[in-house]
C-alpha cells in the first residue's frame, strides 16, 4: 500500500476512534490501538506512538467544548495529575523492556475488567463515606449544572484515588490509551463524582498524562508522521464532533454505549493476543 | 458556592488556550500532510516493521529548522510537538491562574506536575543515545542531485567523494572531499581477512578527520558508477550510528555532471571535529551467528556474489578462483539465495526503482519481517544488499567475514543450487 492509499482509511478509523472516545470520555486510545494493529496490522509500537498523540488530540480538542460547559472539577484533575504524570514516565521507561504480545495481551485485559465495572454499574450513584481529609484541606466539593439548576457533589477517597491515577499512567503509556477507563471508574466508583463530571474531568486530565509519556516517545523517535498525520486529522475531527454532542446525550445511553464497546474490542484483543497474531 | 465553581476564570482561560493549541496543531499537521503527500505519496508504506525515527524528525531543534524549509515530516511532525506543548501550557497558565487568586496549595501542586511534564520532554538521559544511533529510514536513504543542489550550503553537511584519488582530482562537486575504503575500513585484519571493520574508538577518530560530528548530515557519492565502496562506507558510518544521517548521492557523479552542474578541483579545508560514536551491534554479524541461523525461519542469507557465464545466478557449481580466498571450495553456504550484484543498477549506475528492487526480494522469498542476512566474497559487494534492504524497509545485517572466512573452514558444510530461478 502507498502512503496516499492508507492516508485515507486510517483517517476514517481516526475519525470513529475520535467520536467514541469523547463520548464516553475515554479519548479513543482503546479503539485506535486495536485498530491500528489488528485491523491494519501495524507494529504495535506505531499503534502506541500515533494514539498517544490522537489521546492528546481528543482531550484537547473536545475538553476545550466540556470546559466551558462546568463540567470537570479542575482541581481535582490537577492533584491527580501529579500521580498520572509519575506512572506516565514509568511506563514510558518501562515500555521497551516489555514484548509486543505482552503488551497486547494486557491491553485486552485492561479493556475486559473496565468492562465488567461498566456493566455492573447502571446508574449514577453517591458514594457514601465519611468527610475526606484531604478533600476538605483542598476545597475539592463541587457542582455541575442539569436540568433542575446545579447539582453539588462531594468527594471520597482521594489518597486511593491517586494511587489508582499512578497505575493508570502507567497504562496509559504503556498501551498508548488515555485510560480514561481506570480515571472514570477512579472518579466515578471510588471518590464518588457524578458520572458525568467523571468523564470530563478524566477527559481533562487524559491530555495532560498522555503529554508526559508522548514527550519522551517522541524524542525517542516512535513518532511515525506519516501515521500521526492521519490518526491526528482524523481523531480531531471526531472529537470535534463528538464535543458537541454530549450535552444532548443521556447518561444511561453512554454507559451502554461505553460497555458494548469494551466487551467488543477487549474479547477481539485478548482473543489475538493469545493466539500470538499480535 | 463552592470553591471549584469560582475556578470559573481558569477554566475559561483554559478553554480558550485549549483550542487555539489544537487548532494550531492541526493546521501545522494539515499543511505537513499536503507538503507530505506531495512528495511522498505514491511511496509504499509498511508500518508492520517497527523503525525508530531518525534523528531529525525527533530531535525538537531539528524539527522545527527542517519545518521552516516546508519539509513535510517535519512540518508534521512540529504539529505533533504543539499538540504534546498544548496540555503542558494549559498546565503552566493554571498556575498563574491559581497565583492570581491566591491560591498557594494549587500553585505548588500544579507547578509539581508542570516539572513532572517537562522532564519527560527534556529530561532525557543518555545524549549521545539522542543524537546518533538508529538505523537510515528508506527514503532519506537515498538522495538525488537536485536535493543535493538545494543543500549544498547546509552548516552539517558532509560531502565525500568514494572513489580514486584521480577520479576526486578530475572534478568533483564543490565542498566535498575525497574518502577511500581503507580510510574507514581495515585493509587485512589480524586473522587475514580482506576488508573489515576498524575498532569503534578508531573508526570515531577517523571519522572525525572529515569533519563529521554526531549534528552531520553525510551524503556520500560514487566517482564512477561503480558503488561497492560508497555502499561499503555507508555501512561503516550505520555501525557507528550515523545510519540516519547518511544518504548516497542517486547516480553519484556521473549523473551529477551529466546534468551539467558545477563541480570544483578545489580541495576543502577541512577542520577535524570531535565524533562521539554509537556502536550499533545489529549491522554486522560474524561466522558463528551465520553458523547458528542457516535456513532459519526469518532469517534470509543472500549470496551477493557475480552471475557465472553459465546462468543469471551464482550456483557453487563452478570451482572459482578468486582473487583473496586462500582455499578454493566451491559451493555457497547452505540456504543462501543468489542475488547477484549486477541486477541492481541500470547501465548508468542508477540503482534501480524501488518496486523493482522490491522484486528481487520478492523473487528470493524475502518476506516482511525477515532478517537479510547477506555475504560476497569479502564483504564488499554484499553491502549493495545491506543498503537496498534497510532502503526497502528489512532488517538487515552484513556478514562481513564472507566466503573468505567460510570457505576456510572445511568442517563448515556447503551447497550447490541447481542453475535457473
Amino acid at each position: 500500500m502507498t502512503q496516499l492509499q492508507l492516508t485515507g482509511p486510517v483517517a476514517l478509523g481516526g475519525i470513529g476512534a475520535g467520536l467514541i472516545g469523547s463520548l464516553t470520555g475515554l479519548g479513543g486510545g482503546f479503539i485506535l490501538v486495536p485498530l491500528l494493529t489488528l485491523g491494519f496490522g501495524f507494529d504495535i509500537r506505531y499503534a502506541v506512538g500515533a494514539s498517544l498523540i490522537a489521546v492528546i488530540a481528543t482531550s484537547s480538542g473536545s475538553a476545550a467544548a466540556y470546559v466551558r460547559q462546568g463540567f470537570p472539577n479542575i482541581r481535582i484533575g490537577m492533584l491527580l495529575e501529579i500521580g498520572t504524570t509519575i506512572g506516565a514516565l514509568l511506563g514510558a521507561f518501562l515500555a521497551p523492556l516489555l514484548p509486543g504480545s505482552s503488551i497486547g495481551i494486557l491491553f485486552g485485559l485492561v479493556l475486559l475488567h473496565s468492562a465488567y465495572h461498566a456493566i455492573r454499574a447502571r446508574e449514577d450513584r453517591v458514594v457514601q463515606g465519611g468527610s475526606d481529609r484531604f478533600a476538605r484541606y483542598f476545597q475539592l466539593d463541587g457542582s455541575y449544572p442539569a436540568k433542575d439548576g446545579p447539582v453539588t457533589y462531594r468527594v471520597y477517597h482521594v489518597a486511593r484515588g491517586l494511587i489508582l491515577m499512578l497505575i493508570a499512567g502507567i497504562l496509559s503509556a504503556l498501551l498508548g490509551i488515555g485510560s480514561g477507563i481506570v480515571k472514570v471508574l477512579a472518579l466515578d466508583r471510588v471518590m464518588g463524582l457524578p458520572f458525568k463530571v467523571s468523564t470530563t474531568t478524566s477527559n481533562f486530565m487524559i491530555g495532560v498524562t498522555a503529554a508526559a509519556s508522548a514527550g519522551v516517545y517522541f524524542s525517542r523517535g516512535y513518532i511515525d508522521p506519516g501515521l500521526a498525520m492521519p490518526v491526528t486529522l482524523g481523531v480531531l475531527a471526531g472529537a470535534f464532533v463528538g464535543g458537541r454532542i454530549l450535552p444532548g446525550a443521556r447518561t444511561p445511553r453512554l454507559r451502554t454505549l461505553f460497555a458494548s464497546v469494551l466487551v467488543a474490542v477487549a474479547g477481539y484483543m485478548i482473543y489475538n493476543g493469545a493466539t500470538g497474531r499480535l | 458556592m463552592d470553591a471549584p465553581r469560582r475556578d470559573a476564570s481558569i477554566e475559561r482561560t483554559l478553554g480558550i488556550l485549549l483550542r487555539a493549541g489544537v487548532l494550531l496543531a492541526a493546521c501545522t499537521v494539515l499543511l505537513g500532510a499536503v507538503a507530505y503527500l506531495a512528495v511522498h505519496g505514491a511511496e509504499p508504506r509498511d508500518y508492520h516493521i517497527f523503525k525508530v525515527q531518525p534523528q531529525p524528525l525527533r530531535n525538537i531543534g531539528s524539527v522545527v529548522r527542517e519545518a521552516f524549509s516546508f519539509n513535510g515530516a517535519a512540518l508534521i511532525q512540529l504539529g505533533v510537538l504543539m499538540l504534546i506543548a498544548t496540555p503542558i501550557a494549559r498546565v503552566a497558565s493554571s498556575a498563574f491562574a491559581f497565583a492570581r487568586q491566591g491560591n498557594r496549595r494549587f500553585v505548588v501542586i500544579t507547578l509539581i506536575v508542570l516539572t513532572i511534564l517537562m522532564y519527560g520532554l527534556f529530561g532525557q538521559p543518555a545524549h549521545a543515545a539522542n543524537t546518533c544511533g538508529g538505523h537510515g529510514d528508506g527514503p532519506s536513504m537515498l538522495v538525488d542531485t537536485a536535493w543535493l543542489a538545494d543543500h549544498l550550503k547546509d552548516s552539517n553537511l558532509v560531502m565525500l567523494a568514494v572513489g580514486r584519488k584521480q577520479e576526486y582530482e578530475a572534478g568533483h562537486i564543490p565542498g566535498s572531499q575525497a574518502i577511500g575504503m581503507i580510510d574507514v575500513n581495515q585493509g587485512k585484519s589480524a586473522e587475514n581477512l580482506s576488508l573489515e571493520m576498524l575498532p569503534i574508538a578508531e573508526l570515531a577518530e577517523r571519522l572525525g578527520k572529515f569533519g563529521i560530528t554526531n549534528e552531520s548530515r553525510i551524503v556520500l557519492y560514487p566517482t564512477t558508477r561503480d558503488w561497492s565502496s560508497a555502499s561499503r562506507i555507508y555501512l561503516v558510518l550505520d555501525a557507528a550510528g550515523l545510519g540516519s544521517r547518511t544518504s548516497i548521492l542517486q547516480g553519484g557523479l556521473p549523473a551529477w555532471k551529466k546534468e551539467g552542474r558545477p563541480v570544483s578541483t578545489d580541495v576543502p579545508d577541512i577542520k577535524p571535529a570531535k565524533f562521539t560514536p554509537c556502536a550499533q551491534n545489529d549491522v554486522v554479524v560474524d561466522l558463528s551467528y551465520v553458523k547458528a541461523n542457516l535456513k532459519h525461519p526469518g532469517i534470509d542469507l543472500l549470496d551477493v556474489r557475480e552471475s557465472t557465464i553459465n546462468g543469471p545466478i551464482f550456483t557453487g557449481a563452478e570451482a572459482m578462483n578468486h582473487e583473496g580466498m586462500d582455499h578454493q571450495r566451491s559451493g555457497h553456504i547452505p540456504g543462501a539465495k543468489s542475488m547477484p550484484f549486477e541486477i541492481f543498477f541500470n547501465e548508468d549506475g542508477q540503482l534501480k526503482p524501488r518496486e523493482e528492487l522490491q522484486s528481487y526480494f520478492d523473487k528470493a522469498g524475502v518476506k516482511h519481517g525477515d532478517r537479510v542476512v547477506s555475504y560476497c566474497w569479502i564483504g564488499q559487494r554484499a553491502t549493495f544488499v545491506y543498503f537496498i534492504a534497510r532502503y526497502l524497509g528489512y532488517d538487515a545485517r552484513l556478514y562481513d567475514g564472507s566466503w573468505q572466512e567460510w570457505n576456510r573452514h572445511d568442517e563448515l558444510p556447503t551447497e550447490v543450487t541447481a542453475q535457473k530461478q
